[in-house]
């Protein structure tokens, strides 16, 4: 670090002192386009025509761009890469790959019937978390809106937050505590009500599992969508919310002529972004029940895992990492698109 | 007339309900955001409450309160098992933002401020790595660390996270940087003030607050990330961050609950007061991650 930072030194400055002798000429196209190469230095109206004269030019940005393109191919584009291509192959780490064509796209939904339980697993759950996303922000914000203390206002948005920085891991480990069959808080919750005969193992019975783990993180408040939403909320321009309780709007009309047409763009962000987290879900449903029982919670994350460090078969596994891909760009697309015209 | 209107109006606004209750009238959505909080810490109150039990105290009553505390007996005991893997991510989490910031600010700059071959195309490549799910590159990324040889060191975690925590960086930086006015720089170039002198004193000291939300949303990031280190570090302990030891640990130490609890809660604390000094820019750096589209 210390050496880039002395070549910088040594480079941007020789070039500064390089400029300042040439100052009048550049000043005027300096002042239209600000950003344009400051960095030309020696002799720069000769170095800016002709490709080489440009490549030449731009060599130095890339130098210091280097170490962030460097990373970024090594460790994100170049894995990109690999996980399309691997999917056309049968193999494993150590071993060579054999091409198979489009065979682990046909087995997926031919031979595979866990990959075709966990698709309606996550379909499950994304489901639960688009509406857990948008709608329950959305009453969430509002409520918060309606309040008149600003004083209770900021510290509601802090309460909004302290919940979202408390580790993934120890809300997931709590909640399968809470869903423990002998010591859970939920069976002793139902036995102190009356309701023992509904007391089970949650995560332990192949059909209720994952409904258990659908609906975990009671009351499945996201405080950063709130607040999201509640941003649009304070956006909106106070005089029309005004003239509209003049006119006699009541609440709800207000909320649902005004508000919502108002912070559709909020409620589409978090809409996407649930999405996007929750058909590549998988980190809950390993620490909570690792895709048990038999199975029956397995999500198409958690099963690309298992296939490629369990089973030793990367390129099925690879297979699923691009369907996964694939599925969250067309669902983001789609709903974008769909979301945009209904605005219109 | 006057005194008669008065009256009305003192009727109608004031006499008919006490004063408590006209104020609850109004402030009527105070109170159910406040249980809507409560519900939302009740997990954490529970680790609250049993991390402060014996084994004897938790069999007999699991859930309430039990006096005697024991704290001074659990927290150290969890002390004892998460130090070291508190103190790795500390390290990761604090070098990992360190690299971030320095590489990302001088990209940011660079496309901030100047003009050259290429340079939108380099930018839209860039943000295109935003579209692509983590879930995508998670095997192959480890076949290229196994590769360079990192397995089970802590440049396995490192280097992943500094190279994608960029794109984040560059995006926001970058549109913080461009807002600058180009006076500030001009002014300095024409008193001779090198590119780098623009850059370390002008365009850096400017840009404190975002560089603080990237700096959040790299640590809260990099703390809670439980399956790169799962994988990457594999079986040795030494190196293991909160995350990965929570979870091995959890069922070594589930017969005693309230180590246990107390373990969740040292992992918690450190966010939680990084929290307390920068809440602002912990609520910003939350909502910039809502920029990922």
């Amino acid at each position: 670090m210390g050496l880039l930072k002395s070549w910088l030194v040594g480079r941007f400055g020789g070039v500064a002192a390089g400029q300042q002798a040439g100052q009048t000429e550049e000043r005027p196209s300096a002042a239209g386009q600000p950003q344009a190469g400051v960095l030309a230095g020696q002799g720069s109206h000769r170095a800016r025509h002709g490709l080489r004269g440009r490549v030449r030019h731009a060599l130095p940005y890339y130098a210091v761009l280097l170490p962030t393109l460097l990373g970024l191919l090594v460790f994100d584009y170049y894995p990109a890469f690999l996980a399309v291509y691997h999917s056309f192959f049968e193999w494993d780490i150590g071993l060579p790959a054999t091409w198979v064509g489009i065979d682990n796209f046909v087995r997926m939904f031919t031979q595979d019937r866990t990959f075709l339980r966990s698709l309606r697993n996550v379909g499950i759950i994304t489901v639960w978390i688009m509406f857990q996303a948008t709608v329950i922000p959305l009453v969430v914000a509002e409520l918060i809106f309606a309040v008149k203390s600003m004083r209770w206002k900021y510290w509601f948005r802090i309460g909004m937050i302290l919940p979202a920085i408390i580790p993934g891991i120890v809300v997931f480990l709590l909640w399968r505590f809470i869903y423990d069959g002998s010591v859970g808080l939920l069976n002793a919750f139902l036995t102190a009500i009356g309701l023992e005969s509904w007391t089970r193992v949650w995560l332990g019975d192949p059909r209720i599992a994952i409904w258990a783990l659908t609906f975990s993180g009671f009351p499945w408040v996201n405080g950063v969508n709130t607040l999201i939403t509640l941003a649009g909320l304070q956006n909106i321009n106070g005089e029309i919310l005004e003239s509209s309780e003049l006119d006699g709007a009541s609440r709800l009309q207000r909320i649902w002529r005004l508000d919502i047409p108002l912070v559709f763009g909020q409620i589409k962000l978090n809409l996407v972004r649930a999405i996007i987290a929750s058909i590549q879900i998988f980190e809950v449903v390993f620490v909570m029940t690792e895709g048990g029982p038999i199975k029956s919670t397995m999500v198409p994350g958690l099963w690309l895992y298992y296939n490629a460090f369990n089973y030793h078969r990367m390129g099925y596994a690879s297979a699923i990492g691009v369907f996964i891909f694939v599925t969250i760009l067309l669902l983001t697309l789609a709903s974008m698109r769909i979301f945009r015209e209904e605005r219109a | 007339m006057s005194t008669v209107q008065a009256a009305g109006s003192a009727l109608v606004e004031g006499r008919r309900w006490p004063r408590i209750v006209r104020y609850w009238v109004r402030h009527w959505p105070v109170p159910v955001v406040l249980v809507l909080i409560v519900l939302m810490m009740v997990p954490m109150l529970l680790a609250l409450f049993i991390a402060a039990k014996s084994r004897a105290q938790f069999d007999f009553n699991p859930w309430g309160l039990t006096f005697p505390l024991y704290y001074h007996q659990t927290f150290p005991a969890a002390w004892r098992v998460v130090s070291q893997s508190i103190l790795n991510s500390v390290i990761v989490s604090t070098v990992s933002c360190i690299g971030v910031l320095f590489f990302g600010s001088l990209s940011a700059y660079v496309f901030a401020r100047f003009d050259f071959l290429g340079k939108d195309t380099v930018f839209v490549i860039i943000l295109s790595l935003l579209m692509i799910p983590a879930i995508l590159t998670l095997v192959p990324r480890f076949v290229v660390v196994h590769k360079l040889g990192l397995f089970q060191t802590m440049w396995a975690l490192l280097l992943p996270y500094i190279a994608a925590g960029q794109v984040m960086a560059v995006f926001l930086m970058r549109t913080f940087f461009v807002s600058i006015p180009s006076e500030y720089f001009e002014s300095a170039r024409i008193d001779g003030a090198s590119e780098f002198r623009c850059f370390w004193n002008i365009a850096l000291p400017l840009s404190k607050h975002i560089a603080g939300v990237v700096a959040i949303l790299q640590v809260l990031g990099t703390w809670n990330d439980i399956f790169w280190p799962y994988l990457t570090i594999g079986t040795k302990k030494e190196l293991f961050t909160i995350p990965v030891a929570l979870l091995i640990f959890n069922d070594q130490l589930g017969q005693q609950i309230g180590t246990q609890m107390a373990g969740y809660i040292i992992a918690s604390l450190p966010l939680v007061l990084l929290f307390a000094f920068t809440s602002r820019l912990f609520v910003e750096g939350l909502t910039a991650g809502g920029l990922k589209l």
